[in-house]
């Protein structure tokens, strides 16, 4: 019996220089639900508020300032050993330059974006920086767990 | 995601409480692909229903309910589901599933959740069944 178990996700961060093609990447697994994203669930099966779809990856400096709001799209569900997941996937190859530190997926809305308030969240244990000649990559999958009925 | 279910069973003419269980649900496939379909914006069905089935897993009847507002407890998220069957109608049960609404008879197994009541549990004309199933999703505060 699957009891108490969160929505999880696996981030997969890439950045590719554009010129050599050399290749930085980071990935893990983690339950990662914040609140909003956690309430923004119960808000679609109980049909007691219309929910938000997440849109876009938020991306924040060191000092938790928001430095970067790439747009995404989903791909389709699939099932592995009784977990359902889904794939988030967003590109930035402009000549930006910021520092990765930490991420959040959030719908679109028009705000100034609040660090901690997003869908899903993620720390990298040490800052990144993506230089004009790279291209970022994210693949955030989101994660359920399911028991079969008895 | 997790929660419980309360079932409680009472007498009309003497409001006697002749059943009142509190068990641990499930979550099933149908229920996580719908959890995150609402994050991706596809299409999804809310939960409207919970489906009575026999210790043979037969359909035996669906009450139609209704949510309460979503509160915070204890780092999750939950919302409760009420649904009630005063009618003069008697059967067995011991499966209920939460589900969407539609048209054709369910199959056991396709809900959102499930819940096993351990043994029989049976209403007759002259009782009122009472369900109440919380439903809820664990959160994390962001990491500093």
């Amino acid at each position: 019996m699957k009891d108490k178990i969160g929505f999880g996700s696996k981030l997969t961060l890439k950045l590719t220089d554009n010129n050599t093609s050399e290749l930085t990447k980071i990935e893990t697994v983690q339950r990662s639900q914040l609140e909003n994203g956690s309430r923004n669930v119960i808000y679609g099966l109980t049909n007691t508020q219309t929910p938000n779809a997440i849109t876009r990856v938020i991306i924040f400096d060191s000092d938790k300032n928001p430095v970067k709001i790439i747009d995404g799209t989903w791909g389709d569900p699939y099932v592995n050993n009784n977990t359902v997941y889904i794939d988030f996937t967003a590109d930035d190859n402009s000549s930006d330059t910021y520092e990765i530190k930490y991420m959040e997926l959030h719908y679109s809305y028009a705000q100034p974006i609040v660090w901690g308030t997003g869908y899903f969240f993620y720390k990298l244990s040490v800052a990144q920086t993506k230089g004009s000649n790279q291209t970022l990559s994210i693949t955030w999958t989101i994660k359920g767990d399911f028991s079969t009925a008895p | 995601m997790f929660g419980t279910a309360r079932v409680t069973i009472i007498d009309k003419n003497t409001g006697k409480v002749l059943y009142d269980e509190e068990v641990h649900n499930v979550i099933l496939e149908n229920g996580v692909r719908n959890a995150l379909y609402i994050d991706a914006g596809k299409s999804y069905n809310p939960i409207t229903r919970v489906i009575l089935y026999n210790s043979s897993k037969e359909y035996v009847t669906s009450i139609s309910g209704s949510w309460g507002t979503p509160y915070t407890d204890n780092n999750s998220i939950a919302c409760n589901f009420t649904a009630t069957d005063n009618s003069t109608n008697a059967y067995t049960f011991r499966y209920m599933e939460l589900d969407k609404s539609y048209e054709q008879q369910p199959v056991y197994g396709s809900g959102y959740f499930n819940n096993d009541r351990g043994s029989n549990v049976s209403k007759e004309a002259s009782q009122t069944l009472t369900i109440t199933w919380k439903i809820a999703n664990v959160f994390l505060y962001p990491t500093e």
